[in-house]
């Protein structure tokens, strides 16, 4: 979603008649700066003065200068694109009422940022206000945002997201999802007395907290990731409390329900890392993975981060076992 | 800090794990076969370095200077502040390369692969002649890394087979020292090993490593001093 905001703009940018103008101009600065310069040397030349005016006008209107032109813009843009994506990013956004994102600010911070101990983002801000080079700033496209922070009572906040289900006119739709995923589920149903599921074979339904931890995590995930469709899910740590057996299940439900939405999932588990990326080896999704690893750099008071896409993960641990979480 | 020795593939690790118990009878040594992540959870166990005296780690054979090394200083280079100094004993093949060459090519293919992870706040210096790569901290001076190389000519297995078919001459057959010598070096040790009688090539790995086979040799003199 950001990368394709990144390139639109880039491309809007590059496009724009006074920005090619002013690289025009620019361009054909430097070109006269360059000949000038050889003026001066041969300036007691009549004939090479002459020349070399006679070549500038040639030059400006030739259609080689057209096309040096055009080489020099794309070769800015794809610059620009390196730069943006390789670049540091200060990204702070804004929410509307309905938890969905619309103003977005991205901004570039020089390297030097990184040796700072950042504990007051507003200090710090102000600190470095010169230091910033905004590069997205505005209201956008509304981004459904869901997070799952709370590690306490899974199946209070599953409840609490069903009725968000609910008001989003969404409950036809997951539920249809919930048993693609999960096939021995017939209905979610919620009732004065809580979530209750009825499961296939067993007349009785089971009340939800009744149910095991990953089945609560695995639904937990699929009514946030209905919830953000085309949008973010941040989780922070969902193998926590986990048996391993359903650190498998609930890796793969997150890497089904990130078809419908971009997820950023915080761990320090190598067990759902190494899932994560087996499941997306199987499925041959491991391009649209990416593990950030964060280092703290003991007594600098700094962290660097060394980014992998899911290919470059998997060769790491197939041939050395590289503990993707760090120390 | 106990002394690391990093090496080439697991018959190199075997060899240096029994040579350190030869010469060190009731230390306590680690192996650590192709497993980063067995290095880094020993790194987080302090119990460890108060116990073990030396560490010994080999990569799969192929990607000691291309992932494992610039792996092992991503991971843990500047990351106690107990342990500001490190020293790594690298024992590497120099599959008949001339060995300042070496030591040029493993400095150019480690800064890329450093670089090319944004890893900028360190010096990487080469020392050629003292077969040493060296890298210092630019964002605190005191930490530094020190890996010094220790080549064996040819190969390690190469080694053990040109010893064997010497020391035990009498004991190999004429047509099985013929296989042997047109064998890949590897198949030539499971070869020896019969021949010898002994159950495995770990097995006649770590009698080259008793009984000294080595002890005339550079290479042999330089790891045997630091372990």
């Amino acid at each position: 979603m950001a990368s394709s905001y990144f390139d639109e703009k880039i491309d809007q940018y590059f496009t724009a008649p006074e920005v090619i103008n002013r690289i025009k101009r620019r361009y054909l600065e430097t070109s006269r700066h360059f000949l000038g310069k050889n003026q001066q040397i041969i300036s007691d030349n009549v004939f090479f003065e002459k020349r070399i005016q006679s070549n500038l006008r040639e030059f400006d209107e030739s259609e080689l200068l057209e096309n040096a032109i055009a080489y020099n813009i794309s070769h800015k843009s794809e610059e620009l694109v390196t730069d943006i994506y390789q670049s540091e990013k200060l990204i702070m956004y804004l929410m509307d009422k309905d938890h969905k994102i619309n103003n977005l600010n991205i901004l570039i911070c020089p390297p030097v940022i990184e040796k700072y101990d950042v504990t007051n983002i507003n200090g710090f801000l102000d600190y470095h206000n010169g230091d910033f080079f905004p590069i997205l700033s505005g209201n956008v496209p509304s981004i459904p945002l869901e997070t799952d922070f709370d590690k306490r009572d899974a199946a209070a906040i599953v409840s609490k997201l069903h009725d968000k289900i609910i008001e989003n006119n969404l409950i036809g739709e997951t539920l249809d999802q919930v048993t693609e995923m999960i096939p021995y589920i017939c209905d979610i149903r919620k009732t004065d007395s809580g979530i209750y599921i009825s499961l296939d074979g067993n007349q009785k339904q089971l009340p939800l907290s009744s149910m095991g931890d990953g089945f609560i995590s695995m639904l937990k995930i699929l009514f946030l990731s209905a919830l953000a469709k085309e949008g973010v899910v941040v989780l922070e740590e969902p193998e926590v409390s986990l048996h391993p057996g359903y650190i498998e299940v609930v890796a793969k439900s997150i890497l089904d329900c990130s078809k419908n939405a971009q997820f950023f999932i915080s761990t320090h588990s190598k067990d759902f890392l190494d899932s994560i990326l087996e499941n997306a080896k199987l499925d041959n999704r491991l391009d649209e993975i990416q593990v950030i690893k964060l280092y703290k750099i003991v007594g600098m008071h700094s962290s660097k981060a060394e980014i992998w896409d899911g290919l470059e993960a998997v060769n790491e641990i197939e041939s050395i076992n590289t503990d993707l979480r760090g120390l | 800090m106990v002394p690391q020795l990093l090496c080439e593939g697991i018959h190199d690790g075997i060899f240096l794990e029994e040579l350190f118990k030869v010469k060190n009878p009731g230390l306590y040594s680690h192996r650590i076969d192709n497993d980063i992540s067995k290095f880094a959870r020993i790194f987080r166990n302090p119990n460890y370095w108060s116990k073990c005296s030396v560490i010994i780690q080999n990569d799969n054979g192929h990607d000691l200077i291309s992932k494992f090394l610039p792996r092992i200083i991503q991971e843990f280079f500047m990351r106690d502040k107990n342990r500001k100094v490190i020293n790594f004993y690298v024992l590497k093949d120099s599959d008949g390369e001339d060995t300042e060459k070496l030591i040029n090519s493993f400095h150019k293919s480690i800064s890329e692969s450093l670089n090319s992870k944004r890893y900028p706040e360190f010096n990487l210096d080469k020392f050629p002649q003292n077969k040493k790569i060296i890298m210092n901290s630019l964002m605190d001076d005191r930490y530094k890394f020190c890996f010094q190389f220790i080549f064996v000519p040819i190969s390690f297995e190469e080694k053990i087979r040109e010893k064997a078919l010497a020391i035990y001459s009498t004991k190999i057959s004429n047509s099985r020292r013929d296989a042997i010598i047109d064998s890949d070096p590897h198949d030539a040790l499971n070869l020896i090993a019969n021949e010898l009688e002994l159950d495995s090539k770990e097995n006649l790995i770590r009698n080259s490593a008793k009984e000294f086979w080595f002890k005339e040799e550079e290479w042999y003199k330089q790891i045997y001093s630091v372990i």
